[in-house]
């Protein structure tokens, strides 16, 4: 009876345990099959950021290489920029684009996330195209273009004193359009002289300069507007001196 | 309307800032007395210097004035210059204008 009891017994435990070893071997197929799956996420997840990333690196570069072209367009078209100050801006510019497509080149040839990282912060970095180079060129610009207006005016100061003269050799009394013309001779001067000083202060400053170059480049603009102030004022007294000498004549306008 | 004997007309082009040219009799005691001639607007760009003669078209006769001595006409292109110095002016204004936009721009940095 023992004997049969024990037998019975050890078969139960044998076939109790069969179903365990099954379930066992199922579960290890399981496990591997997640961890490809995950890994296959991964690296498509990781090609999709990588093209973003690419992306929008060259659009940056695109926009500032458009950027470059319009403000060489400027220079160009300027009839008072300097010689000197538009071969200096031009080559900046040239070199700027050049290295940029260079720049490009390598990021549509980057394969991880660790050299995109190295090259994409150069687009900023190394060309500083909105921070520096454009306000730059912008400056030097409406700086020769202020020391053109004040030559002009200059001209005119010159006709008026001329007319001046031959009023006073006939006799006239024209000490208060002396006084006019001393005026509007002082404010072309100041305005003219503060004109030239602003490609001056911003003609050397590149990427490296970065951030001071800010306050200078603020700086620069700041002077523009005085200029552009006592230039105006300048125009004003001039306008103000032809009407004086327009009255000697006591005529009314014609046209 | 007799002119006094003495008196000859003449004719002075004057070009003003701002108001174009405009022409003022004058008195010549050594001209050749003449019918006075009617005050006549001469285009801006017309210039006279003392002694030149200029030639005048008055009640359908052409009449040879002389300008008096005296007052020279002032260079007509001062108001073509102020004109253009207005203009220049608001050129600078723009480029004033255009540094500050620039200025304000930022440079868009992205860290990948």
């Amino acid at each position: 009876m023992m004997k049969r009891m024990t037998v019975i017994a050890l078969a139960m435990f044998v076939l109790a345990s069969i179903p365990g070893t099954a379930l066992a071997q199922e579960e290890v197929p399981e496990r591997s099959a997640t961890a490809e799956q995950r890994e296959d996420e991964f690296g498509h997840r990781e090609a999709e950021w990588i093209e973003k990333i690419k992306t929008r690196a060259l659009e940056a570069i695109d926009k500032r290489l458009a950027t470059i072209d319009n403000l060489q367009a400027k220079i160009n078209d300027s009839e008072t920029v300097t010689d000197g100050h538009a071969a200096v801006l031009l080559e900046e510019l040239r070199s700027s684009a050049a290295g940029l497509e260079v720049l490009a080149g390598e990021i549509r040839a980057a394969e991880d996330l660790e050299t995109l990282r190295a090259l994409v912060p150069k687009i900023f970095e190394d060309y500083r195209i909105y921070a520096v180079i454009a306000p730059k060129v912008h400056l030097v610009l409406g700086g020769d273009f202020g020391v053109a207006v004040a030559n002009r005016l200059g001209e005119v100061a010159g006709q008026l004193g001329d007319a001046l003269e031959r009023l006073e050799e006939a006799g006239y009394d024209v000490a208060k359009g002396y006084e006019l013309l001393a005026e509007m001779e002082r404010l072309v001067a100041q305005g003219g002289e503060q004109a030239g000083s602003v490609a001056t202060m911003v003609i050397d400053l590149s990427p490296d300069d970065y951030p001071d170059s800010t306050e200078v480049l603020r700086s620069a603009h700041g002077v523009m507007q005085s200029a552009g102030e006592d230039l105006r004022a300048a125009g004003d007294t001039a306008h103000e001196l032809g009407r004086y000498i327009k009255d000697f004549f006591g005529e009314a306008d014609t046209d | 309307m007799a002119a006094p004997r003495i008196i000859a007309a003449s004719v002075l082009t004057v070009a003003l800032t701002g108001c174009g040219s405009q022409v003022i009799d004058g008195l010549n005691e050594e001209s050749t007395p003449v019918a006075p001639t009617t005050t006549t607007s001469i285009a801006r760009t017309t210039t006279t210097t003392p002694g030149s003669t200029t030639t005048v078209t008055t009640q359908g006769q052409d009449t040879t004035t002389t300008t008096v001595e005296g007052i020279e006409p002032v260079q007509p292109d001062v108001a073509i210059l102020l004109d253009e110095i207005d203009v220049l002016l608001a050129q600078l204004d723009h480029l004033s204008t255009d540094a500050a936009a620039s200025l304000a721009a930022e440079e868009g940095e992205f860290i990948p």
